[in-house]
């Protein structure tokens, strides 16, 4: 990894920072990138939010009417002989 | 609203291994308990790949009698958990084959391209304070509905359902660089659709609306519980 990166380097890069992978020296560099360009702060703040986001809101919980649908059809096939 | 017996990520293997045993030995009833576990994970990614209730439905359904007939072919060197997402996963694409939908080019050729930001601009306020939970989870799914599939699959089994990037890989059938490669396009159209649902701020009436709406569900999941117990 290189010592210093640029926009395009911090946007590659960006799963693997907000995953908390990689290593400390890649860590360092990108921190250090955001710490003076506004842009990449603002990308990678809110690409971390966003996921925070999706995990709290859980979304696509299974409907009511599709669940009871599911349990009628198994209780016909598990009734099978 | 939540239906505590589903935590998804939290299922332990083992007991998916005594419930297989189990049905396998000739108690049926323990396929049960299986479906409850995994019915979430299993509905999110019929959803994923079809990208509509309608046809998740009817996929999730085929994908669990299809993962009950083959159980016996079910081996432990993968968690349950894992084989039951492969199935689900070829039985919505292959619904989506015969409907004769494809996965337009437009979706993977610029999949090697990087996505450009264009909304760079600091959120005003933390989204989770701005709105309830379900408007939120409202725009959230929205967002992700309108992916295009191959990034909305990856989206789903990596972000929605936690899986690591391996198991995601895996149960699509990529490799683990074509999965980097789409959650990332992914990852940033979705805070580019969040950004841009969060540019409009929530009206005072519409958050009424949704508290009750939040009662309303939470009432009813608990009396579908409370029948399925006593049945």
């Amino acid at each position: 990894m290189k010592k210093t990166l640029n926009c395009n380097d911090v946007l590659e890069n960006l799963s693997s920072y907000v995953d908390g992978d990689g290593t400390a020296e890649f860590r360092e560099a990108l921190e250090k990138h955001i710490a003076h360009c506004r842009r990449c702060r603002v990308i990678v703040d809110t690409t971390g939010q966003t996921l925070k986001i999706v995990t709290d809101v859980e979304p696509f919980d299974v409907p009511l009417s599709v669940s009871a649908k599911l349990y009628a059809r198994l209780e016909m096939v598990l009734a099978e002989k | 609203m939540q239906n505590d017996e589903r935590p998804n990520q939290a299922v332990p293997d083992e007991d998916d291994f005594l419930l297989v045993e189990r049905v396998l030995a000739g108690d049926r009833r323990a396929f049960e308990p299986l479906v409850r576990r995994h019915e979430r994970r299993v509905f999110r990614v019929s959803l994923a790949v079809l990208g509509n209730t309608e046809d998740a439905e009817e996929a999730m359904q085929d994908a669990f009698i299809k993962a009950y007939r083959h159980l016996g072919k079910f081996r432990r060197e993968s968690k349950f958990a894992t084989w039951l997402t492969r199935i689900a996963i070829n039985e919505a694409i292959q619904k989506r084959q015969a409907r004769r939908e494809f996965v337009s080019l437009d979706d993977s050729h610029c999949e090697n391209e990087l996505f450009m930001p264009r909304r760079t601009e600091s959120w005003r306020a933390d989204p989770e304070k701005l709105y309830g939970k379900q408007e939120l989870r409202e725009i959230v799914e929205k967002v992700i509905r309108e992916l295009p599939a191959i990034y909305r699959e990856a989206f789903v089994l990596r972000d929605v359902e936690e899986m690591t990037a391996e198991e995601a890989a895996e149960s699509i059938g990529i490799t683990l660089g074509a999965l980097k490669s789409r959650l990332l396009r992914a990852r940033l159209i979705v805070r580019e659709g969040l950004a841009a649902a969060l540019e409009e701020p929530p009206t005072l009436s519409k958050k009424i609306l949704h508290t009750a709406e939040g009662i309303a569900i939470s009432v009813a999941m608990r009396l579908m519980r409370a029948t399925r117990k006593q049945a």
